[in-house]
């Protein structure tokens, strides 16, 4: 049988046909992989909050000791942002094993979330304690080109955002800096606060520093909000600050 | 390019790994080249994708080539290359996730490959499924045997390691060459490649051409660019 190939009702057919065949094969795949790419991507998020928080180095752990030691020196915390209503789960991490009965906390990774130059980039910004400093930033989720905007993951870069002062922010609410020229007199507000932006992916740069401030921004009224009193400072008596309290059902491990 | 008279599917491999090697040959498929050469891994999951995506999309092509209209078989075409590359991308999510984060977004360009594309327009949808295979999969061989190349020097001189393992006593006299970890150190190792390979072919040609009778040597390729 010979089949008319140039027949535009064939054609019709085959286009419709093929689509459907070829993508319902790439589903079936998908749908058997889902299972092994969400540990994939817990896995990831654990190592990110390791490094993060340096609680290990990632490199030299097997798989069960880095979720071992994430489930129990970090434990998640909802606060909600009294201004826009929007609640956000901090990763809380401490200073020892959360099974003891008084441990300092470390610091908290906000989640950090926008659009980037290409898609959405997701990620976490860890402060201090005291509320004061970056600790790190991490990015878990990113599409920008790479050597370019993924750059972003560069430890290099990342390096340059420990110390950083976020607390009390500076003028118009801003917490971090990101731009081509470092600012040079000590009455530059953004003395302590400034990172070189990447060269070539100026857009991914300016995307970061905009959500990371904004999230910044909602953490610090939500802490305020939930009375997160920062270590080191002196507590009203009888009352003993959230962060300090044993792990609860919350805790990471699920 | 010249006609495709290969028939034997050995023929077809060998010409695509070397005589018509898709990088030094016709200088196709250099944006990745240039992206994924500076770590012998990532680029060695990344020529692993390609050889797949090159040589099953063949296979596909070719069984099919009675059935695909004539209007509807570039798209088609994408369709069935953007199905394997949609394979390689779930099982490196499974297997590798965090080369899968650097590398995910040249794995997702082999889709618009001109290498792939090119060989199934010009080989596969004319050729019998197991010499189309022998093309895709000698394209997909030439093309990683240059960027093994390509990632082996820059890795060394970048990094100071091999596939991960540091050079032996590489604080003796080992120093880094930082452009070799940037893009713009494929250009030159690329360059220099091709500028080395292209001098050993007209040399080659032109002994061909002063012996009597001349075997009909194929006129230099103009490259085309990515």
């Amino acid at each position: 049988m010979k089949i008319n190939t140039k027949n535009p009702l064939y054609v019709v057919v085959f286009s419709v046909a093929s689509s459907i065949v070829f993508t319902a094969g790439i589903m079936l795949i998908q749908v058997a992989a889902q299972g092994a790419i969400d540990r994939n991507q817990k896995l990831l998020e654990q190592k990110a909050l390791l490094e993060l928080f340096k609680l290990g180095d990632p490199r030299a752990m097997p798989a069960r000791e880095i979720a071992r030691t994430v489930e129990t020196r970090t434990r998640r915390m909802e606060l909600t942002d009294p201004q826009t209503g929007r609640t956000m789960r901090v990763v809380v991490a401490y200073e020892g094993e959360l099974s003891r009965s008084f441990v300092r906390v470390r610091g908290y990774a906000v989640p950090i979330e926008g659009m980037g130059f290409w898609d959405v980039i997701r990620g976490y910004i860890a402060v201090a304690g005291d509320l004061t400093r970056v600790l790190g930033v991490t990015f878990l989720r990113h599409a920008e080109t790479p050597g370019l905007g993924g750059e972003i993951m560069n430890p290099q870069w990342r390096r340059k955002w420990e110390g950083l002062r976020v607390s009390p922010p500076a003028q118009g609410g801003r917490f971090v800096y990101i731009g081509g020229s470092a600012p040079d007199s000590s009455q530059d507000p953004r003395q302590g606060r400034f990172v070189e932006a990447i060269t070539g992916a100026t857009g991914t740069s300016t995307a970061v520093a905009k959500f990371v401030n904004e999230d910044l921004a909602a953490f610090q009224r939500a802490a305020r909000a939930a009375g997160l009193i920062p270590d080191g400072v002196e507590k009203p008596s009888g009352q003993s600050a959230p962060p300090q309290t044993p792990p609860g059902p919350e805790s990471e491990g699920r | 390019m010249p006609p495709d008279t290969v028939s034997t599917p050995g023929g077809a491999l060998a010409r695509q790994f070397w005589a018509e090697n898709p990088i030094f040959r016709q200088v196709l498929g250099i944006c990745s080249a240039l992206a994924v050469t500076n770590l012998m891994f990532n680029t060695l999951l990344m020529c692993g994708g390609l050889i797949w995506a090159t040589s099953m999309s063949a296979v596909t092509v070719s069984l099919m080539r009675r059935l695909i209209p004539q209007r509807v078989r570039m798209i088609t075409e994408v369709l069935i290359i953007a199905v394997y590359v949609i394979m390689v991308d779930i099982a490196m999510r499974v297997f590798f996730p965090e080369i899968h984060r650097v590398i995910a977004a040249y794995v997702g360009l082999i889709v618009t490959n001109c290498i792939v594309m090119g060989r199934l327009e010009a080989y596969a949808s004319k050729n019998t499924p197991f010499n189309a295979f022998c093309d895709g999969l000698g394209s997909g061989l030439g093309y990683s045997l240059i960027l093994m190349a390509v990632a082996t020097v820059r890795e060394v001189l970048g990094f100071g390691t091999i596939m991960g393992y540091p050079l032996p006593a590489r604080e003796l006299w080992w120093h880094q060459w930082t452009l070799m970890v940037m893009p713009p150190g494929a250009f030159f190792v690329l360059a220099g490649g091709v500028w080395i390979a292209r001098w050993f072919a007209m040399r080659r040609e032109a002994a061909a051409a002063q012996s009597p009778p001349a075997p009909q040597a194929a006129p230099p390729q103009q490259g085309g660019a990515e």
